[in-house]
């Protein structure tokens, strides 16, 4: 009997059964390793959860809370295993277009009565519906597993479900990006190359964009996201960080899963959507390349000359500049302007020894180093051109100011993220995303143009005096721009007052307008330098009430930069598996809080140290050799915060006649928080640190500064000498 | 019929078919012969649509073959390395080439490997080279395409299964439209199975001919002349293709009728002449020769 005999269905199954055959292998390793990669860690996850659970008495809630987010962790969207599925298009790639490699088996395969696009078309669908069976049931059995340690719920299975059909995607995309570099290339080890090539390039390139702006530009700050396009891979990963920030920003609580997915998808929605645009522009490609692959381009390392051309040049100047940004980190340290130079030398070496390189390479003959001088040459010329526009700022970078018209908002971050807060996962940096919106933006653009001059003209200065901040403009077409500023300790304070004295600065700079502090067993310390006292099991509303009041009246620039801090309250909250604690410096000018906490009596009579307290201090002369005491204000500003001095000289004192002396002339004041200026207050060069007897029978140690122009003449004979 | 009109191929700068023209027709056993590195592998994979044609062109049945499967259908090919899937039987390859061309007979292929003493469910990575030819061979045969074109198919079969084979084309050939073309430099081999000859060299065809019209056309005379006069009375107007001498005894090619190159010898006095039958591999050496390829070259350098 003849197959012309044979039923269409019979043909089918046939058809079915040969291949089913012949692809069994892959079903066999590709199904156990998923299964192990899926559904073991989500086990031993969920296990530990409870055996955690049982150990430390947790709640039912949080151990639902704990399981739940094992699911999300696992299959979820806050899963890593997202590489493994990458991993697998590249393998599933590799295994369906093996016979391009081959010579007998190209002679096999292009020999049977089909065409290319049906050979192609039948490889992407085979492996397509391979995986996804293999993905699905691999997801079927976590959910399963899930389900019966009681962990899922409808959000979390949403969730579930969103990272599936996202792996998918990543999977094809990974897959086809493959595809293309193995019809781009005639051996496998360059196909391999061409791969890596293909799925990081943009990447890469991207991120070296961004390393050159911190070569180059002093207004750079690392809030600045790169963001490739074209590049599954980095899609991924921010896909996994997006939901890292997601859940962080709702604090991993499953039940509020829906604020924390539209939080997600917002965060990822442009990456997913490159990520679809990739596989889309990857697949034309196949398409397109295909009809140009010949059976005979087997053994050539790349089958098209324009494309070996692009890659020579791309692959010079991708290496060039990450030579170029590896150099400046290592100098970085011991900078100086003259070393452009050496960069830009090293770079154009380095890009010839590439282009020498990528040509033994592709010829597999080290004789061809010499080859290909016009790609090399047009690498350089690029090279130079990016260097020289970065160097001289072509584009405009360190004088970015937006118009008014096309900001939608701005902010202000300050480098302190942790000065309010030590809480879990909190910083000030994430409220002051989360909350500042200033809408009044030309006094904000006003102060920006100020201390983009004044940043620009203090390039050569590692640490230029002034308020280091991050300014940040969200325009209205929906992008963030960031720039790192100084802003000049002698800025007009009438422009900041306009800046900082707008209700929304204060409620999004501030961070006690957003502390919902939901605990029953909330303590207050309130520290200054004198004393340390504590008001246990208070109601953190009437506290927050007195001190939010207290901000909205007094927090503006001019009056912190001259006033003084009279200390520091330190509420703990006692949250059952953690303890958050957030502090709020005081002002000596809160009336509200310092009537709160008189009303309770742990505000002291007397800021002095008492000297009786006092044991032993230690006083450590940071620049030996220098005299602040004799320099301007503005002199010291710019020393302390210039000139990095790697030796100092300390010495303890315990006489009670020079502790007298020394505690008189202390600042018992706090000079850090926002907006200070010290140099015209404290004697920065000497710091110390007081050994104190405290209420309890223990000791403490208390860190201050000399008032300016104060510091014993004793001291500067011990440690200035 | 398949048809090459004025077919080149190139591999970067190395020209591998040079503007070749040849047909070959239905129902005879075409023989493919040329040097190493002629180009007919090359052109085989051209004709089975591995291969897209720089320019020219290649037509099965006045059809271009390349990314057509309907031509397709009409060829089965055998490349000079075959491929297996990995861990097949020769079961496996029945089911799948049972679903690849309509015509397939899967129990003629059983019965086939029977009669070869292959065992449809060993693995065909544990058969040996010539078992491997076989299965193709039977495979190809089994397959119900018109034409069926074998790469060094033959070289490695033993005597036995070689004449097994080739009863089987002839008999293949009597009962419907069959035309298999067989490449090979084993001239002894293509001597007694084919019909046709096309001989290839660097890349382009030196001559297209019946087996039968081309040993009729050449012929190979050992003499001995009386004297040097004779022997150019003798020459005299014959196309020598090779002229060796040893001592006085002359081993003449010449291109020609027997008739006419007897009777022109007779034009001088001989002390010895014969007219020896010739091989199609001396054919081959002496057209090839005639080209340039002088396998004395490689002997003497």
């Amino acid at each position: 009997m003849t197959s012309a005999n044979l039923s269409w269905g019979d043909k089918i199954k046939a058809n079915r059964k040969s291949m089913g055959k012949r692809r069994l292998w892959a079903y066999v390793l590709v199904l156990p390793a998923m299964a192990v990669a899926f559904v073991v860690p989500l086990l031993l996850y969920l296990l530990r959860a409870i055996n955690y659970a049982n150990d430390y008495a947790q709640t039912r809630e949080v151990l639902l809370y704990e399981k739940q987010w094992s699911v999300l962790r696992i299959i979820g969207f806050d899963s890593p295993l997202i590489a493994v599925v990458g991993l697998m298009g590249v393998i599933y790639a590799f295994m369906g277009f093996s016979y391009l490699f081959s010579k007998s088996k190209l002679d096999f395969y292009l020999s049977l009565p089909t065409t290319s696009a049906r050979r192609v078309l039948n490889a992407f669908a085979v492996a397509l519906s391979n995986f996804t069976c293999i993905l699905l049931a691999v997801e079927i059995a976590a959910i399963l597993v899930a389900a019966i340690f009681g962990a899922l719920s409808g959000p979390v299975l949403i969730a579930v479900l969103i990272q599936t059909i996202r792996m998918l995607v990543f999977f094809y995309a990974c897959f086809t990006m493959t595809t293309l570099a193995i019809m781009l290339c005639g051996t496998r080890i360059i196909a391999i190359l061409m791969a890596a090539f293909l799925l990081c390039i943009t990447c890469v390139f991207s991120l070296e964009m961004y390393g050159l702006k911190r070569v180059f530009f002093v207004t750079f700050s690392r809030k600045s996201i790169p963001s490739p396009f074209l590049s599954p891979v980095y899609d991924a990963y921010t896909g996994y960080t997006g939901s890292l920030d997601a859940l962080k920003l709702y604090d991993r609580a499953p039940y509020k899963m829906a604020d924390i997915m539209s939080t997600y998808m917002n965060n990822v929605f442009a990456c997913d959507m490159d990520m679809i645009f990739t596989a889309v522009l990857a697949t034309v490609a196949v398409y397109f390349i295909y009809k140009h692959r010949r059976a005979e381009h087997i053994g050539k390392t790349v089958i098209l000359r324009p494309v070996r051309w692009v890659l020579k040049v791309i692959g010079c100047i991708v290496t060039s500049l990450a030579g170029m940004i590896v150099i400046y980190i290592l100098y970085s340290k011991v900078w100086n302007h003259s070393l452009y130079i050496v960069l830009c030398v090293a770079m154009l070496v380095i890009c010839i020894l590439m282009g020498c390189l990528i040509e033994i390479v592709l010829d597999a003959n080290v004789k061809s180093f010499s080859k290909g001088k016009s790609q090399t040459l047009m690498a350089l010329a690029i090279l130079l051109l990016i260097f020289f526009i970065y160097r001289g700022d072509l584009i405009g970078y360190d004088c970015y100011v937006p118009k008014a018209s096309s900001v939608e908002y701005c902010a202000l971050y300050t480098h302190e993220p942790y000065g309010y807060y030590s809480m879990y996962d909190e910083t000030r940096t994430r409220y002051i995303k989360n909350n500042m919106r200033v809408k009044d933006v030309e006094p904000f653009l006003q102060m920006a143009r100020v201390s983009m001059d004044y940043s620009r003209s203090k390039r050569e200065a590692k640490r230029p005096s002034g308020w280091p901040m991050t300014l940040t403009y969200k325009l209205k077409n929906g992008k963030t721009v960031y720039r790192n500023v100084t802003i000049p300790y002698d800025i007009d304070p009438d422009l900041m007052d306009k800046v900082t004295s707008s209700d929304e600065f204060k409620k999004g700079y501030v961070p006690c307008f957003g502390d919902i502090i939901a605990s029953e067993n909330v303590d207050l310390y309130f520290e200054t330098r004198s004393e340390y006292k504590v008001l246990l099991r208070i109601d953190p509303q009437e506290f927050l009430e007195c001190y939010r009041q207290d901000v909205m009246e007094n927090y503006k620039f001019s009056s912190l930069k001259n006033g003084r801090y009279v200390g520091r309250v330190e509420i703990t909250a006692d949250m059952i598996d953690r303890f958050d604690t957030y502090e709020y410096p005081l002002g000596e000018n809160y009336s509200h809080t310092i009537e709160y906490l008189k009303k309770y009596n742990i505000y002291p009579k007397s800021f002095d140290i008492d000297l009786d307290k006092v044991t032993e201090v230690n006083i450590t002369n940071n620049w030996p050799g220098y005299d602040f005491d004799s320099n301007t204000d503005e002199e010291v500003a710019d020393m302390y915060n210039g000139i990095h001095s790697y030796d100092f000289t300390e010495k303890n004192y315990t006489d009670k006649e020079q502790l007298k002396e020394i505690v008189s002339n202390v600042d018992s004041s706090y000079s850090d928080g926002d907006w200070a200026y010290i140099y015209d207050k404290d004697e920065v060069q000497y710091w110390m640190s007081m050994k104190c007897k405290d209420n309890y029978g223990g000791e403490s140690y208390v860190n201050c500064n000399f008032l300016r122009h104060k510091v014993p003449q004793f001291v500067k004979e011990d440690l200035n000498n | 019929m398949i048809e090459l009109i004025e077919l080149n191929k190139s591999f970067d700068d190395i020209k591998a078919v040079n503007n070749v023209s040849l047909k070959i027709s239905d129902g005879e056993v075409f023989g493919l012969v040329g040097t190493n590195g002629a180009g007919k592998s090359t052109i085989l994979r051209t004709i089975a649509g591995v291969y897209k044609p720089d320019s020219g062109i290649v037509c099965v049945d006045n059809r271009p073959v390349y990314d057509n499967p309907d031509v397709k259908k009409d060829i089965f090919y055998i490349s000079d390395e075959q491929y297996f899937f990995p861990n097949c039987t020769p079961e496996d390859l029945a089911d799948f080439y049972g679903t690849v061309y309509d015509n397939f007979d899967k129990q003629r292929f059983f019965d086939m490997l029977n009669g070869f003493m292959l065992d449809k469910s060993r693995k065909v990575n544990t058969f040996s080279k010539g078992m491997k030819k076989q299965v193709s061979i039977l495979l190809g045969l089994c397959a119900g395409t018109k034409y069926m074109l074998c790469d060094e198919t033959f070289d490695g079969l033993d005597p036995v299964v070689r004449q097994g084979v080739k009863s089987l084309f002839a008999a293949e050939m009597s009962d419907r439209e069959f035309t298999p073309v067989i490449a090979s430099h084993n001239l002894r081999e293509l001597e007694d199975i084919c019909d046709h000859v096309g001989l290839i060299h660097l890349g382009g065809v030196i001559l297209s001919e019946d087996v039968s019209d081309m040993k009729v056309c050449m012929q190979k005379v050992q003499c001995v002349f009386a004297s040097e006069e004779d022997e150019s009375k003798a020459l005299e107007g014959l196309d020598v293709l090779i002229h060796d001498k040893r001592g006085r005894l002359h081993t003449i090619t010449v291109r020609g009728e027997r008739e006419h190159v007897e009777k022109s010898f007779k034009r001088g006095e001989m002390i010895f002449f014969e007219v020896l039958a010739l091989t199609l591999e001396e054919i081959f050496i002496s057209e090839t020769e005639v080209v340039g390829y002088d396998i004395r070259k490689f002997i003497m350098g």
